[in-house]
């Protein structure tokens, strides 16, 4: 405020919202209910159509990807995007290679999330953006096959929002969505988060974690090309800190009792000592202040 | 004029008041807690138990900003009550922080003078320590005396001609004893958006 930058107006009212029983509570009960509020404000506006929760057996996190509305649609669409893929790295004139970002980024999409549709329409936009960059500065021939690809990419991404309602407005989100640079501290905090949060998930979460967090550092620490501020990766940083809200929710909406073991002290970050909540917590504020909120 | 220390003659009036009249008030109400607030947050009022206190403060004055920014009809349409409920909460804390420190000199010559004060017709523990202010400094009954009047002040104001609530924002808002850090605050906000009243 007295720097010129109010804090979040969105934030505030809602704050504002809460019930007068809750401020009879006292003050650590209100700092717990803003937490949350922050968490699930963080859960909106970086949108992902998958829940989180935790695995009743084996107390770990994990993602329910979205339910695939046309399961044979979508498969006609990654088939359609792979051939495509295939056609383009078959000529070296293309200029693509297995290395290159996009097609690893791709590759990644159609292996890992292969189920998931929100993460399939990120990881095509994605391709599509760094893909029409390289045509446009003229990195990449814009060959026929290349154009192809370029094509796949978009009509797979609009064919899942078609049927993807959720998946559709959250791009409408994400599209208006601003990052900023990542503070210097950032880094420590997300390096030292990465063991306990793959620790504490299974599955693709757990997958997601070990790729997401130096992939966000990468981006958001090493120049680039054009000599522009390094930014953190839209689509990383919104898996990341999206997944660290609605953990930091599910948490939340545990008992006391319930919640204990991701507090203990067994079970810490090696050099900031942050428990399952303090990390979660702390990225959640990083995730609104990478996102403009805070 | 009206008696802002009697909570059922100031809601009555606030209701016949314009939102935004009502909005004003309830900001400036909350705003003149802060050079307490600000004295309890650097710990120039030792042995303060003041969380509660600053956690009212925080709510009085979060609501109040927010209605005046943003007025979400939910919200706008509550302002008496939180105004109301904003002032006793801070009545309450306020007379808890106190009396967690009552062994302090200062404290108890305040409230035995505030005893004689005739703020309202009987009035309770809890007005009578708004009416100290800041008891814990013995400049406190010279600047609580201020601080009354500037409710006054705005209320006989805001009586007079409920619409103009930016004649209202040209009356002081608070005494002459602010904290430094506070006034430099101010200053910086005041350069940075000059335009808010």
């Amino acid at each position: 405020m007295l720097s010129g930058n109010p804090l979040n107006w969105e934030l505030q009212r809602r704050v504002a919202q809460i019930p007068g029983v809750d401020w009879e509570l006292g003050p650590a009960h209100i700092a717990q209910k803003i937490e949350n509020i922050k968490a699930a404000y963080l859960a909106e506006k970086a949108p992902q159509a998958e829940r989180v929760e935790l695995n009743p057996d084996t107390g770990k996190f994990r993602v329910i990807p979205l339910d695939i509305a046309k399961p044979d649609l979508l498969g006609a669409t990654l088939t359609q995007v792979e051939d495509a893929l295939e056609d383009v790295l078959a000529s070296a004139s293309n200029g693509l290679h297995d290395t290159a970002r996009e097609v690893r980024a791709l590759r990644r999409t159609l292996t890992k999330h292969g189920n998931n549709p929100q993460q399939i329409e990120m990881g095509f936009v994605s391709v599509h953006k760094g893909l029409t960059r390289q045509l446009l500065s003229q990195e990449l021939p814009q060959s026929e096959e290349n154009l192809a690809f370029q094509d796949a990419l978009e009509v797979g991404a609009r064919a899942i929002r078609a049927t993807h309602p959720d998946v559709a407005e959250n791009r409408k989100i994400l599209t208006v969505q601003a990052i900023q640079e990542m503070p210097t501290e950032a880094v420590d905090l997300l390096q030292d988060a990465q063991p306990l949060l793959e620790a504490n998930s299974e599955g693709d979460l757990a997958d997601d974690w070990q790729h997401d967090i130096p992939q966000l550092i990468n981006d958001a620490t090493l120049p680039v090309p054009s000599g522009a501020p390094p930014l953190p990766g839209a689509d990383e940083a919104t898996r990341i800190f999206s997944r660290a809200a609605k953990m930091k929710l599910s948490l939340d909406a545990l008992t006391s009792k319930g919640a204990e073991i991701y507090d203990s002290e067994s079970m810490k970050t090696t050099r900031l000592g942050l428990t399952v909540g303090g990390v979660l917590l702390a990225l959640v504020k990083l995730g609104l202040r990478l996102f403009g909120f805070l | 004029m009206i008696d802002t220390a009697d909570k059922k003659h100031l809601e009555r009036w606030l209701r016949e008041l314009p939102e935004k009249a009502r909005t004003s008030f309830a900001t400036r109400h909350a705003l003149r807690e802060l050079p307490m607030a600000s004295g309890i947050l650097h710990h120039q009022l030792k042995g303060m138990n003041g969380e509660g206190y600053l956690l009212s403060c925080f709510r009085a004055n979060l609501i109040s900003g927010v209605v005046g920014t943003w007025p979400a009809p939910q919200i706008s349409e509550g302002i008496i009550r939180f105004t109301l409920s904003a002032r006793s909460d801070l009545l309450s804390a306020r007379s808890a922080a106190q009396f967690a420190d009552s062994a302090r000199p200062a404290l108890s010559a305040a409230l035995t003078a505030l005893s004689a004060r005739s703020v309202s017709s009987a009035p309770s523990t809890a007005d009578s320590v708004l009416s100290a202010r800041s008891p814990l400094s013995t400049r406190s009954t010279a600047h609580s005396t201020a601080l009354v009047a500037a409710d006054f002040a705005d209320s006989a104001a805001l009586s007079a001609a409920p619409n103009d609530t930016i004649a209202l924002f040209g009356l002081p808002l608070w005494s002459d004893e602010i904290p430094e850090h506070l006034a430099t605050q101010e200053r910086r906000f005041a350069d940075i958006s000059a335009s808010t009243p």
